[in-house]
């Protein structure tokens, strides 16, 4: 099989994934629909360069989350956002932000109500969360992608959801 | 929400997010021009594939080619058995594949015993930590446990294999790899215990199964070490000592009459770790692994700054460690190794099971504490009163399993009780053995003074249970039969056990084997499939017999109605369980035959 072809399949087998991976992060269909297709142009540069990828899942992870947090500094400029980037969020989305995307009848109520959860999350809470229970890695591969150790990222988790616990029932799920 | 079902909630809410076929469609068009205005290089040459930094000194042997070593090589580990290689579980239609290709692929080129030892102790823990996940998620059904468990004891028995080959050539490493395996399994033991605990399913026979398959593999662990430990103990106290020809490395030729250093050594020998004297390496050995140990649990402790049981337990542990390793600095002062050894080793013990727990507390957000008795033991006096505690939990034990097989008699021997006098008995019948279940549970979690408390309400329940039975009795119009037959219809909440009829089965003992036959009756339709015979890991004087049966024409051509089940056990054990397809079967044994046709 060609390089090609291989990759062309890479596309195929996880596109998907890396989509709802983004979806989650940044809550906006299009958006994150941009980030996929970058990040597989950008893994192809990658591999124009002469480089090789043995597995292709982890690089385009890391890629998609480069892609992501380079989403998040842009959006430091317009003042609202600074306040996601802060520890303590107050409860609640702030829907004015997420225009032209979030609330669709496609998605189920259940996956908006994630989305909605995963929101106001301290971001790096967030991004660990998603990587464990909606794109199903292990803590060890998560490790490995953000260049942390295991137990830092295990840790990370943790607090996540207990974050998440605390104040999920408190909105009446 | 509780943690648990919000982490599933999460997980199935977020599946059915994804790009629309379009849109994908759309994308992946994009790409391609992409890629045709922007061309590889060409790919003529094989690309050398990037070699990860430290390889295990066993693979620089020469006849492996580079491609191979690489293929070998993984994350973590000595031999990489890492969560992040792959994630298949028991179960899983790509299991098979890990364990035949991805492992089994691997022995044939791991040739020390040395070796092969590390590698299928890895193995065993992999399997204990594939369990573990299965069981903090609920689905560590028998199925999957016994997949499990034939896996475990296969790595388990090959390794105690190969150790007690190589304990006369390398007693140190003998011991200290039965040590670490003693101490991991003790610890995966308590997992799996308090997972399946806090799972929310119902206990069931075959994790208990699993859980005293591990616990029969520490206690080998332990008495390997134990006559290692001996071993080294046994030789001669002058340096120089006995020289022994240690198992050499594939590449290099023995000297038989120097010791060369072991293969697990990367980095040049140091002199007293690779010492010829047994007791010496032993001893530096023993010191090394307990300062490890110390260093990894500080590293845990550090990104444990809750304030949770675990980690002020953690913390103590880590300062009893340290107080134990200064003991042993002394005793080395003083030349007593035998001491030192002790110190060190208990210290590296008792810090690497607190590793594990940490670990496990990461992974599963679940606490279990650093068992008791270790802190008890090392204060000395107590251990006595442990012991005693022991016995009096073991005594309550015994006494629970006796009241409930009389009571199960008592039931099956004797009709004429009406329906709510069967069913509450009945009814508390299940209370008292989930009860007794929790309390073997709450031993293997070292929580004795739970499990005392939990016996002694199930034999309280047990004895009202029979209490009942016997006013029933008076009052009503009991008496005793040989084949009772149950009342008809169905009972609330226990109605399999009153419309089926007992089964008869005959018993007969030869020399240790005991062996159980019957035919299904009548109102059973199907065929037996398989019958197979357990001795019970807690009461080794309880058999219980499990039988499947199909209803399956195409498996019943021959229409096999015959069981017959051979279990080796103590002389004086008895059948207390009989279960068809899953649950429960009363059953009566027929009186023995005097003598054999």
């Amino acid at each position: 099989m060609s390089q090609q072809q291989a990759f062309l399949e890479a596309f195929d087998q996880y596109a998907d994934a890396l989509y709802r991976h983004a979806f989650f992060r940044v809550s906006d269909k299009e958006k994150a629909q941009d980030l996929v297709s970058e990040t597989f142009t950008r893994t192809w540069d990658y591999l124009v360069k002469g480089n090789s990828i043995e597995e292709f899942r982890p690089f385009l992870y890391r890629t998609l989350n480069h892609l992501i947090v380079d989403e998040y500094r842009k959006k430091r400029t317009e003042s609202l956002d600074k306040m996601l980037e802060e520890q303590a969020v107050p409860e609640g989305a702030f829907p004015e932000l997420v225009e032209g995307g979030r609330a669709d009848i496609e998605f189920s109520l259940d996956a908006q109500r994630v989305a909605g959860m995963l929101e106001t999350m301290p971001p790096q809470y967030r991004e660990v969360v998603i990587l464990r229970y909606i794109d199903g890695l292990m803590p060890a591969e998560i490790a490995t992608m953000l260049s942390e150790p295991v137990n830092t990222i295990s840790v990370r988790i943790h607090r996540g959801i207990s974050w998440l616990s605390k104040r999920v029932d408190e909105k009446n799920l | 929400m509780n943690k648990k079902q919000l982490q599933r909630y999460i997980r199935n809410a977020s599946r059915n997010v994804t790009m629309r076929s379009e849109d994908k469609g759309l994308v992946r068009e994009r790409l391609v021009l992409y890629m045709e205005q922007r061309p590889l290089p060409s790919t003529e040459a094989p690309r050398p594939i990037r070699s990860p930094f430290s390889i295990p000194s066993i693979f620089r042997a020469h006849h492996f080619s580079g491609a191979l070593m690489i293929a070998l090589l993984v994350t973590t580990g000595t031999f990489g058995m890492s969560f992040a290689a792959d994630d298949a579980l028991p179960g899983d239609f790509l299991y098979p594949v890990k364990v035949k290709m991805n492992e089994g692929v691997k022995t044939a080129f791991i040739l020390s015993d040395e070796a092969r030892i590390t590698f299928e102790r890895e193995r065993a823990e992999l399997r204990l930590r594939e369990a573990s996940r299965l069981a903090s998620e609920g689905r560590l059904d028998a199925k999957r446990q016994a997949t499990v468990s034939k896996l475990f004891a296969a790595h388990t028995d090959s390794i105690s294999q190969r150790v007690q080959n190589i304990e006369t050539l390398d007693p140190v490493f003998a011991a200290e790899v039965s040590a670490d395996l003693e101490t991991a399994l003790s610890t995966h033991e308590a997992v799996l215990a308090r997972l399946i605990v806090e799972s929310e399913d119902q206990v069931n026979d075959g994790a208990r199964d699993l859980i005293g398959q591990v616990r029969n593999a520490t206690q080998e662990a332990g008495r390997i070490r134990e006559g290692a430990e001996e071993r080294i103990a046994a030789t001669m106290e002058e340096d120089g000592g006995i020289q022994i020809a240690v198992v050499s490395d594939p590449g290099t030729t023995p000297e038989p009459s120097v010791a060369t250093p072991t293969l697990k050594t990367i980095t040049p020998p140091t002199p007293k770790t690779e010492s010829a004297n047994l007791r010496e390496r032993a001893t530096y050995r023993a010191e090394e692994r307990a300062r490890q140990n110390m260093a990894r649990v500080e590293e845990l402790l550090e990104l444990f700054p809750e304030e949770s049981e675990l980690s002020t337990q953690s913390r103590n542990q880590l300062l009893s460690a340290r107080f134990l390793v200064k003991l042993g600095d002394e005793a080395l002062r003083t030349h007593d190794l035998t001491r030192a050894y002790g110190f060190y080793r208990e210290a590296g013990a008792s810090l690497q099971k607190v590793a594990q727990l940490l670990e496990v507390a990461n992974l599963f957000s679940i606490e279990i504490l650093p068992d008791m008795s270790m802190a008890a033991l090392r204060a000395g006096d107590d251990a006595d009163a442990l012991d005693d505690r022991a016995d009096i939990v073991r005594e309550w034990h015994e006494r629970v399993s006796e009241a409930l097989r009389d009571i199960r008699t008592v039931l099956l021997t004797q009709e004429g009780y009406d329906l709510e006098t069967v069913s509450q008995a009945n009814a508390r019948i299940k209370d008292a053995t989930a009860l007794l279940m929790r309390g073997e549970i709450a031993v293997i979690l070292g929580d004795l003074a739970k499990a005392e408390a939990l016996f002694m309400n199930s034999e309280r329940v047990v004895t009202r249970a029979h209490e009942q039975l016997v006013i029933a009795g008076q009052q009503q119009n009991v008496r005793g039969v040989p084949v009772p037959e149950q009342p008809e219809g169905k009972v609330e909440g226990e109605e399999v056990e009153s419309v089926s009829e007992p089964l008869t089965i005959k018993h007969d003992v030869a020399e240790g084997t005991h062996t159980f036959a019957g035919v299904l009756s009548d109102t059973l339709v199907g065929c037996v499939i398989n019958a197979t015979g357990t001795v019970s890991v807690t009461t080794t004087t309880a058999i219980s017999i499990a039988i499947e049966t199909s209803t399956d024409a195409e498996v019943c051509d021959d229409a096999e109605r015959n069981f017959s089940v051979s279990v080796d056990a103590a002389t004086d054990s008895s059948l207390v369980a009989v279960s068809i397809n899953g649950v429960a079967q009363p059953f009566t044994l027929a009186p023995t035959v005097a003598e054999p046709n």
